[in-house]
């Protein structure tokens, strides 16, 4: 039988609306919470909407709170769902397609490290932005995935508890999570270097004219 | 082994979740295939990659701003359980703030025109001599635009307010009547001297004209009366030299008060809303129902995440319909109605609508273009203001608060 975990101490006081406990409650909680919404949405201004967002839903739901699981887990929980929910709301606006993130960044520059060293330099110096830009290729389900287990090193168990889905599930998940946005970075990296050739050939083209 | 779903056993092996037989079996078959190698490579540097990215800085006032929405939900969760008389007026307040914004425009405006007529009555006392013309030249000197706007708070909260009872709207019988009022008032603006002439000669206009109907009659003769009495507070007031704009509103107010009520307001003009707190035992799947309900009442649902509240709006012939379906969705805790007579506003409003439009016909006529754009503006601000109110009037609001038991 579950038991009930230790849970911290300001707990009873927020459910009583004390202002003081509720200021101790978001202190704790905020950088994770904003930390989940930045990953999911990947936009700073929809992240900073989101985590006000969650922590409503926190408000509204703590006197739903069993003590069953951490504190922390419960409120990653409502997190997540939140920001799932959001992207699905969000769809059309929120998942672009690859090329279009391609076209951004060629708009911008090309990576410098790709003549020397193909593959294996992109990887490594991949930036930001663009796993950003990948991210943003996926479903909500697979960032989710994504997030916990690649970028947070959540277990499965902690996973399949947070999000209440069965172990076999959060597996297959994880895998085609990781399928798909190795998919797209592929399909991204295939991108950038036919473009970088036909730079090249304009170039060369454009030499040999002179 | 095969190289079916490879991808999956990729990131089980990744994560150690295979078992030592499947385990066994997957290295080998790296070992291998050169292709599988390539995918399982590219996938621990994927990983790698996001498991290096860097925790966002949290963005400033993001803690502030969720305190705030905390704050907000708790002071609304406290309206639920206790509908006080401030709160009433809190909600009349978001109700009508557009309206009241109206207003205040509205009255900065006409502080442009009134400020015009203060010029003028100044100009008339110190150049008893000069003729309208010249008058009427100094008056669209850029120093009638700059000189008002100190007053313009006291304007903004008198205007409003100066005329309980109000003239008819204008009608094409009455707008004859209006015009040679205005005569009056041009001669009397023109020079001072010529004050009394001007009311009486519309004494004699108003008291030789026999109205055709019943009802014509009325309104014509309200409307001239409104007129004279008007001229009679002006006249009064250029007398004493220490006229203020204060007491120029002041004794507009008190003339004014005598007139007579505006026939085209609509009767029965009043808004609606409706404070409703609801006990249910499913909150979300009611939401969905209203935002159905309020379509099929050719209405509309907004979900505030601020106050936790649902506001519906439908048509005034759909209210009560309204209300009677969300009370059988769950057991209502409490309950507030809140009605306003619109009609009050609507005539006052129309009012100000009147007064330009002479004021704008008078300066056309002059050939005074800066104090006739500006009474066009209240004219336009004041039928924005009535647009409004018909709105008010034909959109009822509920708001519902959901309360989970």
């Amino acid at each position: 039988m579950e038991g009930k975990k230790e849970q911290p101490q300001w707990l009873e006081r927020a459910r009583n609306n004390d202002m003081s406990a509720w200021e101790e409650l978001v202190k704790e909680n905020e950088r994770i919470v904003y930390h989940v919404a930045y990953r999911m949405l990947q936009n700073e201004e929809e992240a900073k909407d989101i985590s006000q967002e969650i922590f409503l839903k926190v408000y509204r739901n703590l006197k739903n709170f069993d003590g069953k699981s951490a504190f922390s887990t419960w409120i990653y929980r409502i997190a997540v769902n939140t920001c799932i929910d959001a992207i699905r709301k969000n769809k059309g606006r929120q998942t672009i397609s690859i090329e279009q993130t391609i076209e951004s960044t060629l708009h911008n520059e090309m990576p410098q490290q790709q003549e020397d060293t193909p593959e294996k330099a992109y990887l490594t110096k991949e930036n930001r932005t663009e796993i950003v830009e990948i991210i943003q290729c996926l479903s909500p389900e697979h960032r989710a995935m994504l997030l916990m287990r690649d970028m947070e090193d959540m277990t499965y168990g902690e996973i399949a508890e947070c999000l209440s889905l069965s172990l076999g599930t959060v597996k297959s998940r994880i895998a085609r999570a990781r399928e798909q946005f190795k998919k797209e970075f592929l399909k991204r990296k295939e991108l950038l270097q036919k473009r970088q050739r036909q730079k090249n050939r304009a170039e060369q083209k454009g030499g040999d004219e002179i | 082994m095969k190289c079916e779903n490879i991808e999956e056993k990729i990131s089980l092996y990744i994560d150690r979740q295979l078992d030592w037989k499947e385990e066994k079996e997957f290295i080998n078959h790296i070992r291998k295939c050169p292709h599988c190698k390539e995918l399982l490579e590219q996938t621990q540097q994927l990983r790698k990659m996001l498991l290096e990215l860097p925790m966002e800085e949290m963005p400033e006032g993001l803690h502030e701003s969720i305190l705030n929405v905390i704050e907000k939900e708790v002071e609304g969760q406290n309206k639920a359980t206790a509908f006080s008389a401030k709160k009433k007026k809190t909600v009349f307040w978001y109700r009508y703030g557009a309206i009241a914004a109206s207003f205040l425009l509205l009255a900065a405006a006409g502080n442009y025109i009134y400020n015009g007529m203060e010029q003028k009555q100044a100009l008339t006392q110190q150049l008893m001599e000069q003729t309208p013309e010249m008058a009427s030249l100094q008056e669209d000197s850029p120093q009638t635009a700059v000189a008002p706007m100190k007053e313009t708070i006291t304007r903004t909260t008198q205007a409003p307010q100066t005329s309980k009872a109000l003239p008819a709207t204008p009608t094409e019988e009455t707008n004859e009547t209006t015009e040679e009022a205005e005569n009056g008032e041009n001669t009397q603006e023109g020079n001072g001297e010529n004050d009394t002439q001007s009311q009486d000669a519309l004494a004699q206009q108003d008291s030789s004209q026999t109205p055709q109907a019943a009802s014509a009659q009325a309104e014509q003769s309200s409307a001239q009366e409104q007129t004279i009495t008007m001229k009679a507070a002006v006249t009064e007031e250029n007398a004493p030299e220490e006229n203020s704009a204060e007491q120029t509103q002041k004794d507009t107010k008190t003339t004014l008060s005598s007139g007579s009520a505006a026939k085209s307001v609509p009767i029965n003009m009043k808004s609606k809303s409706m404070k409703i707190s609801l006990k249910t035992n499913d909150i979300s799947k009611i939401t969905e129902e209203m935002e159905k309900k309020a379509k099929q009442l050719q209405g509309t649902v907004k979900n505030s995440t601020e106050t936790g509240s649902i506001t519906m709006q439908v048509p005034a012939s759909r209210y009560d319909e309204a209300l009677s379906w969300i009370e059988q969705q769950g057991e209502t805790a409490e309950k507030e109605e809140f009605v306003e007579d619109l009609a009050k506003q609507y005539k006052q409003i129309q009012k100000q609508a009147e007064e330009a439009e002479k004021t704008e016909k008078d300066a056309t006529e002059k050939g005074q273009s800066k104090r006739a754009r500006q009474a066009r503006t209240t004219i336009e601000d004041c039928e924005a203001a009535l647009k409004q109110l018909e709105k008010a009037a034909e959109i009822f609001t509920i708001e519902i608060t959901l309360v989970e038991g």
